[in-house]
C-alpha cells in the first residue's frame, strides 16, 4: 500500500502537466458545483426566510372537535359554517409550560385575536386585533425591529399599527383612535408606535395590542386563539406538528408545511435541478479522471511490467492507479473548493442582490464526494494495470 | 554434481502461443541448475532463449511441464504467490534496462524491498547504496533513472537485480546494446558477484567471449536445447568448436554492431 502511494505521487510529480490540467478541470467541475450549490441554497433560504422568517411555524388552536361527531354526521351546511370559526381556548397556560419544557422551539407566542374596525374622523376599516406579550411575539415578529416610528412598548391601552394604516388615516405615535369590536365595545386607543413588516395586507390590518388588555375588552379574560411556534429547521415542521398532534390530542395543529405546498413545490424542483446539475458535473469529473488515468495506464505500460516482474502484487499495481485517482480527486476538490469561494464572493461583490454563503458542511462533502469519485473513476484504469502482463511489456519493449 | 545442489529445474517444458495459428516456442526442455552456476543460455533469434528464461523465472507459465524450485513445483502457485516467489528468489536484469525513470539510481535499487516490505530497513539502504559502490555508481546515486548512460542504467538494474539477495539471477541479454568496454566491465562485475555472493546466474547472450566465459553453456536451437555442456580449458578454442553456426551469427551481429556505431 505505501509503495503503491509512493508510486503514484511519483507519477503524479512526474507526469506535472497532465496532473495539473486534470486537476484545474477537477477544479472548474467542484467550483460550479459549490457555486451553484451555494446559490441556490441561499437563494432558498431567502425566500424561507421572507416566508417563514415573521411568522409562525407551527400554530397550535382549538380543534372544534366537540362538533365533530356533528360534522361528520351533518348534512347542513349551516353547521359547517359555524365551525369555521376558530375556537379559542382556556387551558393554555399547562400547554405553555408543557411547550417550554421541551426546549425544541425558539420561539414560543400565545395570541388572542379579535376582529373590529378602527374609526377615526368618520372614517372605519376592518382590523384585526392581535392580543400578544410583546416579548414572546418579538421572538416571532421581532416587532420592535420593524417600529420605523414611535416606539414597542405595549401597556394599557396602547397600539403598535401599520405602515399603511398610519397612512391611510395619516396618524402619528401619540394619536388617538377608535377601536369597534364584534362585542359592541367601543373604546379609545394611544398609536405607541408604527411597524412596517414589508407585507401590505399585515402593514393595512394588524394592529398589535397587549394580550391581557384585548382578554378583558373581549370579555375572554382566560382565553387565547392561539399559540404560535418557531422552530430552528423550519422544514422538520411537519414532523414536529405530527408529534404535537399525538401528544395534545384535541387540540388543532397546522404548520407552514400544509399551508404552502406551492411554496414546498418549487423549493423542491429547485434543489432537484441543483442535484441533477451537480450530478452531472460530477460525472464529467469522473470521466474527465478516468480517462487521463486510462491513458496514463498506457503510458506507464513498461514501468507496471518492471513492478510485476520485480514482485508487485496486482492488488499493489492497482493500488497505484486507485490512489491516484483519490489524489487527484482530493487536490481538485481543494482547489474546486478555493475557486468556488472566491466564485460566490465575487457574485455576492458584483451581482447578486441576496447575500450568498457557502457552508462549510456542503464544502466538505463536495469535497468527500469528488474524492470518491475520482476514487471509483479509477477502477477501470486500476483493474487494466492489475491485468497487465509483464511478459507483453517486456516482450514489446 | 549431486542433487541435492539443484536449484532450479525445468521438466518437459512445452510452451505454444496463439489460440488459431499456434507457434512452438518450446518444444519439450529439460534442465536442471544447480547452486551457484554461471550458465551462458545461447541460441540464435527466435529459439526460445528469452520464452525459457521468463518461464524459469516465473514470469511466463509453460504451456505443459513444470518448474521445481528446490523441488517443489511452481504450477501450484496462486498469481500472489508467483509475484512474492519473484520479489524474494529471483533477480531479473532486462536487455532494455528497464529502471523506472520517476525514481532515482538509489531509489530503483530500492524498489524490490519497498514491495517486499512497504518501507526500506536502514540496512537495506545501505545495502543499496553498497551494491551501487559495487557497479561503480557510488557518485551516481541520486540520478534519475533518466539521467543516466546506458551502462550506468544496466549498472543500476544489476545492483536492483541482488538487493533481495535472490538464489537465481536472470539476466536476458543484459549488455545487448551496450559498447564491449561496458560489456566486459558488467560481465566481470556479474561473474564477480556470482563467486563472492554464491548467486547463481543465468544468462542470455550474444556476446562469445561471455558464453567463453561461462561455466556452463547451454544451447538451444528451434525451441530445444541441444548442446549443454561445462566449459574447460581454452575459451575460445571451445567456444569455436562448440557453435561454429552460432559463432558466425554472432560474427555478423558485432559487426554489425561495429558499423552502427
Amino acid at each position: 500500500m505505501l509503495f503503491s502511494l509512493r508510486v503514484a505521487l511519483r507519477f503524479l510529480i512526474e507526469g506535472k502537466n497532465q496532473s495539473v490540467f486534470i486537476i484545474v478541470g477537477i477544479a472548474v467541475g467542484v467550483s460550479v458545483i459549490i457555486f451553484i450549490g451555494a446559490i441556490i441554497t441561499s437563494l432558498q433560504f431567502n425566500l424561507i426566510e421572507q416566508t417563514l422568517g415573521n411568522s409562525a411555524h407551527i400554530t397550535i388552536s382549538e380543534s372544534g372537535d366537540i362538533f365533530k361527531d356533528i360534522k361528520e354526521t351533518s348534512r347542513f351546511s349551516v353547521i359547517e359554517n359555524q365551525l369555521e370559526e376558530t375556537a379559542d381556548f382556556q387551558d393554555w397556560r399547562p400547554i405553555l409550560g408543557y411547550l417550554e419544557r421541551k426546549n425544541q422551539f425558539t420561539a414560543i407566542s400565545p395570541v388572542l385575536e379579535g376582529n373590529g374596525f378602527l374609526v377615526k374622523g368618520g372614517e372605519d376599516t376592518p382590523i384585526m386585533l392581535r392580543g400578544v406579550e410583546l416579548e414572546r411575539a418579538n421572538q416571532i415578529y421581532q416587532i420592535s425591529q420593524h417600529i420605523t416610528e414611535g416606539d414597542d412598548a405595549l401597556e394599557g391601552n396602547q397600539i403598535l399599527i401599520g405602515k399603511d394604516l398610519a397612512a391611510d388615516f395619516k396618524l402619528n405615535p401619540q394619536d388617538i383612535v377608535v377601536i369597534a369590536l364584534a362585542n359592541n365595545v367601543r373604546e379609545k386607543f394611544s398609536v405607541q408606535g408604527i411597524f412596517d413588516f414589508e407585507n401590505e395586507s399585515i402593514n393595512r390590518n394588524w394592529i398589535f395590542i397587549d394580550l391581557k388588555r384585548v382578554q378583558k375588552l373581549l370579555d375572554k379574560e382566560t382565553y387565547i386563539s392561539k399559540i404560535e411556534l418557531q422552530i430552528e429547521d423550519v422544514f422538520a415542521a411537519d414532523n414536529i406538528s405530527r408529534e404535537l398532534t399525538s401528544q395534545l390530542k384535541i387540540l388543532k395543529i397546522d404548520n407552514w408545511k400544509e399551508q404552502n405546498a406551492q411554496l414546498l413545490n418549487a423549493l423542491s424542483s429547485q434543489s432537484f435541478s441543483n442535484y441533477v446539475i451537480q450530478i452531472f458535473v460530477l460525472l464529467a469529473v469522473t470521466l474527465g479522471i478516468s480517462s487521463v488515468l486510462g491513458i496514463s495506464v498506457i503510458q506507464r505500460s513498461r514501468e507496471l511490467g518492471i513492478l510485476k516482474a520485480l514482485g508487485i502484487r496486482n492488488s499493489g499495481a492497482r493500488m497505484i492507479f486507485i490512489f491516484q485517482g483519490g489524489i487527484l480527486g482530493l487536490l481538485g476538490a481543494l482547489l474546486g473548493a478555493l475557486l468556488g469561494a472566491i466564485l460566490v464572493r465575487s457574485f455576492t461583490t458584483f451581482v447578486s442582490v441576496f447575500s450568498i454563503e457557502i457552508r462549510p458542511s456542503q464544502m466538505i462533502l463536495v469535497m468527500i464526494v469528488t474524492t470518491i469519485a475520482g476514487i471509483v473513476s479509477a477502477v477501470i484504469p486500476a483493474n487494466s494495470s492489475a491485468k497487465m502482463n509483464p511478459i507483453e511489456v517486456i516482450r514489446n519493449a | 554434481m549431486p542433487e541435492k545442489n539443484i536449484l532450479l529445474e525445468a521438466k518437459e517444458i512445452k510452451k505454444i502461443y496463439g489460440q488459431v495459428i499456434k507457434t512452438v516456442a518450446l518444444k519439450g526442455v529439460s534442465l536442471q541448475i544447480q547452486k551457484n552456476e554461471f550458465i551462458a543460455l545461447i541460441g540464435p533469434s527466435g529459439c526460445g532463449k528469452t520464452t525459457l528464461a521468463n518461464i524459469l523465472g516465473a514470469l511466463d507459465q509453460p504451456t505443459s511441464g513444470t518448474i521445481y524450485y528446490k523441488g517443489s513445483p511452481l504450477a501450484k502457485m496462486k498469481e500472489n504467490q508467483l509475484a512474492e516467489f519473484r520479489n524474494q528468489y529471483i533477480g531479473f536484469i532486462f536487455q532494455f534496462h528497464f529502471l523506472l525513470k520517476e525514481f532515482t539510481a538509489l531509489e530503483n535499487v530500492l524498489i524490490p524491498t519497498w514491495i517486499k516490505h512497504q518501507l526500506a530497513p536502514a540496512k537495506k539502504v545501505k545495502r543499496a547504496k553498497e551494491l551501487l559502490e559495487l557497479v561503480g555508481l557510488k557518485d551516481r546515486m541520486y540520478n534519475r533513472g533518466n539521467n543516466l548512460s546506458g551502462g550506468q542504467q544496466q549498472r543500476v538494474a544489476i545492483a536492483r537485480s541482488l538487493i533481495n539477495e535472490p538464489a537465481f539471477v536472470l539476466a536476458d541479454e543484459p549488455t545487448g546494446n551496450l559498447d564491449s568496454t561496458n560489456t566486459d566491465q558488467i560481465f566481470g562485475l556479474l561473474k564477480k558477484i556470482n563467486q563472492e555472493m554464491e548467486t547463481t546466474f543465468l544468462i542470455i547472450t550474444y556476446e562469445r567471449h561471455i558464453a567463453a566465459k561461462s561455466n556452463r553453456i547451454v544451447e538451444m536451437l528451434d525451441g530445444e536445447v541441444i548442446k549443454d555442456f561445462y566449459n574447460q580449458g581454452d575459451e575460445d578454442k571451445q567456444w569455436l568448436s562448440l557453435a561454429p553456426e552460432y559463432c558466425k551469427l554472432c560474427q555478423r551481429v558485432e559487426s554489425a554492431q561495429v558499423n552502427l556505431r
